[in-house]
């Protein structure tokens, strides 16, 4: 008696919660198809453009969204055996991989001392090390040209090497801060107890705890490193130095002349590397953003 | 296997003083429980006998060493926390193994070792599991293996149980009390709960305020409280304090508690009183001393039985007594726990 009641009063509520529900959810399925397709435009304005032939890119009068001659792949086979693509590519490569490298190294020992041991002035020394990231690469550019400078490698690939990490490095430490600090107290007085000395307690605990967030981290580096376009255009002149980003920009637009085809093309290929890159650590990565969220 | 000893050990955490000059002697394979109210003390201490902060004053020894200025591995205890601090990403058997690990010992030793100490815990089927997939009971075993397979001389616990349920943190006190037994190793053990302190400890250590305020076994501590705050403190339901007179004449003492209620010191403690003879006293009665009265005292029991209130003793932790009275002796002779 008394639960049929209850079934009968709280019958109304059930039907207006799932009535909310399903405007929660048309309302989120709305926006997601806008966004995505504002997002998916200009990808898929690539691939069309780079699988058309230079003489239907030319010709005003067809339709840009789709491909009416037939698909060809001429662009990326004239780009890739075009000497310049592959060396750009290559520069990129070098580059990219020694910057993350040198990264993930200092800001993980970085982020380690500065999150995990205590000593005069850390705190100040973590803040000051996210306000430089605030400092943006086109107003850093004009005092790194001076350092770059004088250590002789200006229009060398390893210059990029050397100034990337400014980008890379501030912002790379304040999420591993972040994240050894999500890592409770104890399991480093456990390992200290254990018989771990500093080095181990990085190497063994922290670094395999917080994996998600290395992961974010060396993502970060590597998006970072390889879109980077500020420098490598003030500093890089020769084409055996450039990378890809003012490489492919630099050798296609010729004055006037766009080399669309070619432009969409490279651009693809640049885009591949981050795409494979996030396709394999994607669930890390999503894991590090939301990391502190929930205790595992 | 040692003994500890601390020697007026102090603690200051810039201006506050957390561990007031305490000197403490723990025998060989005693099981020593700290216990006080929240901030009084009790972890700084464990800490430092453990390593992990600096002693401000004193002097702190194990099996007979000093080792204020050992670092905690060399100092060859082991600890379990209250969230346990397993490694997440390492299976039950790493886990008991890293220390050892780190230790250099042989691959056949570990394995023995953390089998005996799985079997003792009776966690060899969840060794190769990882902490995520253990429950909280099984978690607590495990971080216990994890200090037992060293094979320490001391082993330190912080408020072990007190992530655990009622009913699993019971069964997981006759567990550590069982594994002491079987594992004969001097222990410290950190709670706030006087319960656990009073049915595990060899000895209590009741700390209030960075002090220590009485060392002794849990029936000396319940019978004999040498301050007030440790007889408010151990006892559930708290002990009721009253104001109260001595009265002495020819043929004995009294307690007066009002006009018309006084009660009789026992002969055997008449003697010692008598220097506080007509002074203002506080009467320790603990609740489970009253009773119903006896033929020979109903004039006053007849007092006594004005009974005020009665409250579901919902309350109170004791699950022996299931309703809390109150009694009015006289208006404002009723004195609250400090
Ligand atoms: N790292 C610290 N810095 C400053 N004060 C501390 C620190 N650790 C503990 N304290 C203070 O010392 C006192 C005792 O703390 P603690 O030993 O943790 O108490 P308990 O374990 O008995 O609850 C508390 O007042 C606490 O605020
Ligand atoms: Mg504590």
């Amino acid at each position: 008696m008394s639960t049929a009641a209850g079934a009968l009063r709280r019958a109304p509520l059930r039907a207006s919660l799932s009535r909310n529900r399903r405007w929660a959810l048309i309302t989120s399925y709305v926006f997601l198809v806008i966004f995505a397709i504002f997002f998916l435009v200009p990808p898929y304005s690539m691939i069309v453009t780079a699988l058309k032939s230079d003489a239907e890119v030319a010709r005003m009068a067809t339709n840009p969204w789709i491909i009416a001659n037939g698909i060809t792949f001429d662009q990326f086979r004239i780009l890739l055996t075009q000497a310049d693509f592959l060396i750009f590519f290559k520069n990129t490569l070098i580059v990219t991989l020694c910057v993350v490298a040198i990264t993930m190294v200092v800001s993980v020992l970085a982020a380690f001392s500065l999150g995990r041991m205590r000593f005069w002035g850390s705190g100040i020394l973590a803040t000051g090390i996210f306000l430089t990231y605030l400092v943006p690469d086109t107003l850093l550019f004009i005092p790194l040209f001076q350092i770059v400078k004088a250590v002789g490698l200006l229009n060398s690939y390893w210059g990029m090497v050397l100034v990337y990490p400014t980008l890379t490095v501030p912002f790379c430490t304040w999420i591993m801060i972040g994240y050894f600090q999500s890592i409770p107290k104890e399991l480093d007085e456990a390992a200290l107890i254990d018989g771990a000395s500093h080095m181990q307690m990085l190497t063994k605990i922290f670094i395999p705890v917080a994996l998600p967030g290395i992961i974010a981290a060396t993502i970060f580096a590597f998006t970072v490193s390889w879109a980077e376009f500020v420098y490598p255009m003030a500093f890089l002149y020769s084409p055996d130095q450039q990378v890809l980003t003012v490489g492919t920009v630099m050798s296609l637009i010729r004055a006037d002349v766009y080399k669309w085809g070619m432009l969409m093309a490279g651009a693809l290929i640049a885009a591949a590397p981050p795409l494979v890159i996030y396709a394999f650590l994607m669930d890390y990565y999503i894991a590090g953003l939301t990391a502190g969220a929930t205790k595992g | 296997m040692a003994e500890v000893a601390l020697r007026n050990v102090t603690k200051r955490f810039d201006d506050v003083e957390a561990v007031r000059s305490i000197s403490l002697d723990i025998p060989n394979n005693e099981f020593v429980v700290l216990v006080g109210p929240s901030g009084c003390g009790k972890s700084t201490t464990l800490r430092m006998v453990a390593g992990l902060e600096e002693v401000s004053a004193g002097d702190i020894y194990i099996g007979g060493e000093l080792v204020n200025d050992l670092p905690p591995k060399d100092r060859d205890i082991a600890m379990v926390f209250q969230n346990y601090a397993l490694y997440p990403h390492m299976t039950a058997f790493e886990n008991m193994s890293f220390g050892l690990k780190l230790r250099k010992f042989s691959k056949e030793k570990i394995k023995k070792r953390v089998d005996s100490a799985a079997r003792i815990l009776d966690i060899v089927p969840l060794l190769d599991r990882k902490p995520k997939a253990l429950s909280g009971g099984q978690r607590q075993r495990l971080a216990m293996g994890r200090a037992i397979v060293r094979d320490p001389k001391v082993f330190l616990f912080d408020e072990s149980l007190s992530n655990l349920d009622a009913k699993l943190r019971v069964q997981m006190r006759t567990e550590i009390k069982r594994v002491h037994q079987m594992v004969k190793t001097t222990t410290v053990y950190v709670t706030h709960d006087q319960v656990e302190a009073m049915t595990l400890a060899d000895r209590v250590v009741v700390m209030n305020n960075g002090a220590i305020e009485q060392i002794a076994t849990p029936q000396e501590l319940y019978h004999n409280p040498k301050t007030r705050f440790v007889a408010g403190f151990i006892g559930s339901p708290a002990m009721n304090f009253l104001r109260c007179r001595l009265e002495g004449n020819g043929t004995g003492r009294h307690v007066r508690l009002s006009d018309t209620i006084r009660l009789p010191v026992p002969a055997s403690r008449a003697a010692r009183y008598a220097a506080l003879d007509s002074k203002e006293l506080l009467l320790g009665l603990r609740p489970e001393h009253i009773t119903e009265p006896r033929r020979s005292d109903r004039d006053q029991a007849r007092e006594f039985a004005a009974c005020t209130s009665t409250r579901k003793a919902a309350r109170c932790s004791n699950p022996k007594y299931r309703e809390l009275l109150r009694f009015r002796i006289a208006a404002k002779r009723r004195v609250r726990n400090p």
